[in-house]
Protein backbone atom coordinates (compact mmCIF):
# COMPACT_ATOMS: atom_id res chain seq x y z
CA UNK A 1 0.00 0.00 0.00
CA UNK A 2 1.25 3.70 -1.00
CA UNK A 3 0.79 6.27 1.27
CA UNK A 4 1.01 10.40 0.24
CA UNK A 5 3.13 10.91 3.39
CA UNK A 6 6.13 8.11 2.74
CA UNK A 7 5.95 8.92 -0.98
CA UNK A 8 8.50 11.61 -2.47
CA UNK A 9 6.33 13.24 -4.97
CA UNK A 10 2.39 11.92 -5.03
CA UNK A 11 1.66 10.24 -8.27
CA UNK A 12 -0.91 13.15 -9.60
CA UNK A 13 1.88 15.36 -8.92
CA UNK A 14 4.27 13.33 -10.54
CA UNK A 15 2.37 12.75 -13.28
CA UNK A 16 1.78 16.28 -14.07
CA UNK A 17 5.25 16.98 -14.23
CA UNK A 18 5.76 14.42 -17.04
CA UNK A 19 2.49 16.04 -18.94
CA UNK A 20 3.95 19.30 -18.19
CA UNK A 21 7.31 18.25 -19.47
CA UNK A 22 6.32 16.74 -22.72
CA UNK A 23 3.83 20.12 -23.66
CA UNK A 24 6.71 21.99 -22.99
CA UNK A 25 9.11 20.19 -25.43
CA UNK A 26 6.40 20.02 -28.04
CA UNK A 27 6.48 23.97 -27.34
CA UNK A 28 10.04 24.27 -27.75
CA UNK A 29 10.27 21.38 -31.03
CA UNK A 30 7.46 23.64 -32.48
CA UNK A 31 8.22 26.89 -32.02
CA UNK A 32 11.53 26.71 -33.40
CA UNK A 33 11.17 25.66 -36.50
CA UNK A 34 8.53 28.57 -37.14
CA UNK A 35 10.62 30.73 -36.07
CA UNK A 36 13.37 29.88 -38.52
CA UNK A 37 10.96 29.42 -41.73
CA UNK A 38 9.47 33.47 -40.69
CA UNK A 39 13.11 34.84 -40.43
CA UNK A 40 14.13 32.94 -43.40
CA UNK A 41 10.95 34.21 -45.57
CA UNK A 42 10.49 30.66 -46.30
CA UNK A 43 6.67 30.80 -44.85
CA UNK A 44 4.02 29.19 -46.89
CA UNK A 45 1.19 31.39 -48.74
CA UNK A 46 -2.17 31.95 -46.91
CA UNK A 47 -4.70 30.17 -45.84
CA UNK A 48 -1.35 28.09 -44.71
CA UNK A 49 0.49 31.02 -43.08
CA UNK A 50 -2.19 31.43 -40.53
CA UNK A 51 -1.82 27.53 -39.88
CA UNK A 52 1.91 27.36 -39.55
CA UNK A 53 2.11 30.61 -37.81
CA UNK A 54 -0.47 29.28 -34.44
CA UNK A 55 0.82 25.84 -34.39
CA UNK A 56 3.07 26.98 -31.68
CA UNK A 57 0.19 27.59 -29.24
CA UNK A 58 -1.44 23.98 -29.66
CA UNK A 59 1.01 23.40 -26.97
CA UNK A 60 0.40 26.13 -25.16
CA UNK A 61 -3.83 25.60 -24.71
CA UNK A 62 -2.10 21.68 -23.82
CA UNK A 63 -0.41 22.90 -20.92
CA UNK A 64 -3.95 24.54 -19.66
CA UNK A 65 -5.87 21.34 -20.29
CA UNK A 66 -3.08 19.34 -18.52
CA UNK A 67 -3.33 21.71 -15.50
CA UNK A 68 -7.03 21.20 -15.65
CA UNK A 69 -6.29 17.63 -15.53
CA UNK A 70 -3.65 17.52 -12.59
CA UNK A 71 -5.97 19.69 -10.31
CA UNK A 72 -8.90 16.95 -11.43
CA UNK A 73 -6.28 14.34 -10.48
CA UNK A 74 -5.18 15.47 -7.41
CA UNK A 75 -5.59 12.83 -4.14
CA UNK A 76 -4.67 15.30 -1.57
CA UNK A 77 -7.15 18.18 -1.47
CA UNK A 78 -5.01 20.20 0.61
CA UNK A 79 -2.30 20.37 -2.22
CA UNK A 80 -5.29 20.90 -4.80
CA UNK A 81 -6.16 23.54 -2.71
CA UNK A 82 -2.69 25.51 -2.86
CA UNK A 83 -1.98 24.55 -6.18
CA UNK A 84 -5.17 26.30 -7.35
CA UNK A 85 -4.03 29.18 -5.47
CA UNK A 86 -0.57 29.23 -7.14
CA UNK A 87 -2.28 29.23 -10.52
CA UNK A 88 -4.75 31.96 -9.48
CA UNK A 89 -1.96 34.12 -8.36
CA UNK A 90 0.06 33.08 -11.25
CA UNK A 91 -2.80 34.28 -13.80
CA UNK A 92 -3.20 37.65 -11.65
CA UNK A 93 0.41 38.17 -11.75
CA UNK A 94 0.76 37.45 -15.70
CA UNK A 95 -2.65 39.63 -16.19
CA UNK A 96 -1.11 42.90 -13.70
CA UNK A 97 2.31 42.57 -15.43
CA UNK A 98 1.04 42.48 -18.91
CA UNK A 99 -1.76 45.74 -18.45
CA UNK A 100 0.68 47.81 -16.33
CA UNK A 101 3.14 46.69 -19.66
CA UNK A 102 0.12 48.10 -22.18
CA UNK A 103 -0.07 50.97 -20.07
CA UNK A 104 3.21 51.69 -20.20
CA UNK A 105 3.60 51.32 -23.82
CA UNK A 106 0.53 53.34 -24.18
CA UNK A 107 1.31 56.47 -22.21
CA UNK A 108 4.81 56.63 -21.93
CA UNK A 109 6.45 55.18 -24.95
CA UNK A 110 7.27 52.05 -23.90
CA UNK A 111 8.82 49.47 -26.77
CA UNK A 112 5.96 47.19 -27.85
CA UNK A 113 6.74 43.57 -26.67
CA UNK A 114 5.40 40.42 -27.99
CA UNK A 115 2.20 38.62 -26.80
CA UNK A 116 3.96 35.26 -27.55
CA UNK A 117 6.72 35.69 -24.45
CA UNK A 118 3.01 36.48 -22.25
CA UNK A 119 3.33 32.24 -21.67
CA UNK A 120 6.67 32.15 -20.89
CA UNK A 121 5.90 34.87 -18.53
CA UNK A 122 2.82 32.59 -16.57
CA UNK A 123 5.27 29.81 -16.55
CA UNK A 124 7.66 32.12 -14.46
CA UNK A 125 4.79 33.45 -12.32
CA UNK A 126 3.35 29.97 -12.10
CA UNK A 127 7.19 28.95 -11.15
CA UNK A 128 7.17 31.87 -8.29
CA UNK A 129 3.78 31.29 -6.88
CA UNK A 130 3.83 27.42 -6.20
CA UNK A 131 7.58 28.05 -5.04
CA UNK A 132 6.32 30.61 -2.60
CA UNK A 133 3.01 28.39 -1.84
CA UNK A 134 5.36 25.23 -0.88
CA UNK A 135 7.78 27.42 1.24
CA UNK A 136 5.05 28.86 3.35
CA UNK A 137 3.51 25.63 3.87
CA UNK A 138 6.28 23.14 4.55
CA UNK B 1 -13.23 25.58 13.26
CA UNK B 2 -11.28 24.00 16.30
CA UNK B 3 -10.36 20.12 16.52
CA UNK B 4 -8.70 18.00 18.80
CA UNK B 5 -6.13 16.31 16.12
CA UNK B 6 -3.20 16.82 17.78
CA UNK B 7 -4.29 15.78 20.81
CA UNK B 8 -6.09 12.45 19.41
CA UNK B 9 -2.48 12.03 17.86
CA UNK B 10 -0.15 12.85 21.10
CA UNK B 11 -2.36 10.03 22.78
CA UNK B 12 -1.49 7.53 19.58
CA UNK B 13 1.91 8.62 20.34
CA UNK B 14 1.92 9.49 16.33
CA UNK B 15 4.02 12.13 14.54
CA UNK B 16 2.50 14.05 11.90
CA UNK B 17 3.54 11.97 8.99
CA UNK B 18 2.44 8.48 10.79
CA UNK B 19 -1.07 10.22 10.56
CA UNK B 20 -0.50 11.75 7.38
CA UNK B 21 0.09 7.91 5.91
CA UNK B 22 -2.77 6.51 7.47
CA UNK B 23 -4.88 9.03 6.23
CA UNK B 24 -3.40 9.04 2.65
CA UNK B 25 -2.23 12.46 2.81
CA UNK B 26 0.88 14.92 3.10
CA UNK B 27 2.79 15.85 6.17
CA UNK B 28 2.01 19.43 5.28
CA UNK B 29 -2.03 18.61 4.66
CA UNK B 30 -1.96 17.32 8.84
CA UNK B 31 -0.34 20.49 9.77
CA UNK B 32 -2.57 22.70 8.44
CA UNK B 33 -5.78 20.93 9.94
CA UNK B 34 -4.34 20.62 13.45
CA UNK B 35 -3.22 24.39 13.90
CA UNK B 36 -6.45 25.52 12.13
CA UNK B 37 -4.73 27.05 8.71
CA UNK B 38 -7.44 24.64 6.62
CA UNK B 39 -10.59 22.59 7.43
CA UNK B 40 -10.90 19.08 5.81
CA UNK B 41 -13.57 18.08 3.40
CA UNK B 42 -16.74 16.20 4.66
CA UNK B 43 -15.17 12.54 3.28
CA UNK B 44 -11.89 13.73 4.48
CA UNK B 45 -13.28 14.30 8.33
CA UNK B 46 -15.36 11.10 7.92
CA UNK B 47 -11.76 9.28 7.17
CA UNK B 48 -10.20 11.07 10.28
CA UNK B 49 -13.25 10.21 12.49
CA UNK B 50 -12.96 6.58 11.58
CA UNK B 51 -9.49 6.32 12.24
CA UNK B 52 -9.49 7.28 15.69
CA UNK B 53 -13.01 5.26 16.07
CA UNK B 54 -14.85 8.56 17.28
CA UNK B 55 -17.83 11.08 15.70
CA UNK B 56 -16.67 13.85 14.01
CA UNK B 57 -18.31 16.12 16.47
CA UNK B 58 -15.93 15.36 19.21
CA UNK B 59 -12.89 16.29 17.30
CA UNK B 60 -13.85 19.06 15.29
CA UNK B 61 -16.43 22.36 17.42
CA UNK B 62 -17.36 24.65 15.20
CA UNK B 63 -15.78 27.56 17.41
CA UNK B 64 -12.88 30.41 16.45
Amino acid sequence: MTHAASRPTRPSWRRYMLRFGAAMAAYVAVVLPVDYLAHRGLMPAKPWLYLVAVTPAIPVAAVVLIVLRYLQEEEDEYQRMLNIRAYVAATGLTLTICTGWGFLQDFAGLPTISLTYVFMLFCVCQGLTTGWTRLRNR
Amino acid sequence: MKNRLKVLRAERDWSQADLAERLDVSRQSVNAIETGKYDPSLPLAFRIARLFDVTIESIFTDER
